[in-house]
């Protein structure tokens, strides 16, 4: 499956690829957990879609392309054992609390842990979708599975979340008083 | 916004979820979009310059 959108005129996916690069580092930082592994991943990403490009067809979703690129090396190497999958305590996490400058950044850092506890699938799927605001054909199209597999991993790692974060309910919101109440009240001041 | 659609087991209320995926949003995007790496930017240039160096269409 591919999703083109003849309405656009396209550009050059070398010129346009510059422009996918802070969604790839987000969806990288995802995947591995890890800031030094996330940049490496997107290296990769890109080094190998440029040697990919001659068969990428104008009008095809750049982003959805990139994506899949960078989710198959991520799983390629996972496979192989070559890299940490996640890190829950690495460098994204220390990078976050080194920054105690408000309550939403320490919220952040427990966010980021309880989203590292995630199967892989529920985490990339809430990336996409949560995140990066992927449609639910486009985070289908860049796993390469069904859109239903996507809303159900999406349902269930919102769940996940708000049971590890005891954001069962929406009365429950407003009225922990885990430092995630501040951030998951509202956008943090300051940011 | 007055009624209340009912949830599947498992399901998050939608209020839950939007606060979830805003908080990712902050969680991925701003650092992520904060600065590319210089690393990241050199490479770019030597891929297109390799490019440039070889001529249109062949590949």
């Amino acid at each position: 499956m591919n999703i083109v959108n003849s309405d656009v005129v396209p550009m050059d996916p070398r010129e346009e690829i510059v422009t996918h690069l802070p969604s790839l580092r987000a969806y990288a930082r995802g995947l591995t957990g890890n800031v030094s592994a996330a940049d490496d991943l997107v290296q990769e990403t890109v080094l190998k879609a440029w040697t990919k490009f001659a068969q990428f067809h104008a009008g095809t979703n750049l982003r959805a392309w990139l994506f899949t690129i960078m989710r198959n090396t991520f799983l390629s190497a996972r496979r192989k054992g070559a890299k940490e999958v996640a890190d829950s305590e690495g460098t994204f996490a220390a990078k976050l609390a080194s920054k105690p400058d408000h309550d939403g950044r320490l919220a952040l850092q427990e966010l980021m842990v309880a989203m590292n506890q995630l199967p892989i699938e529920q985490r990339e799927a809430l990336i996409l979708v949560g995140a990066l605001g992927f449609s639910i054909d486009e985070a289908a199209e860049t796993c390469g599975c069904a859109p239903g597999t996507i809303k159900s991993r999406v349902n269930r790692g919102r769940h996940a979340l708000a049971e590890m974060l005891h954001l069962n309910s929406e009365e429950q919101i407003m009225s922990t008083d885990s430092a995630v109440s501040t951030v998951m009240a509202g956008t943090p001041t300051g940011l | 916004m007055s009624s209340k659609p009912t949830r599947r087991a498992g399901e998050v209320s939608p209020e839950v979820a939007k606060q979830i995926d805003e908080n990712l949003k902050h969680l991925y995007m701003k650092d992520a979009s904060e600065e590319i790496p210089a690393s990241l930017m050199q490479l770019l240039d030597a891929l297109r310059a390799k490019d440039a160096a070889a001529k249109p269409g062949e590949k």
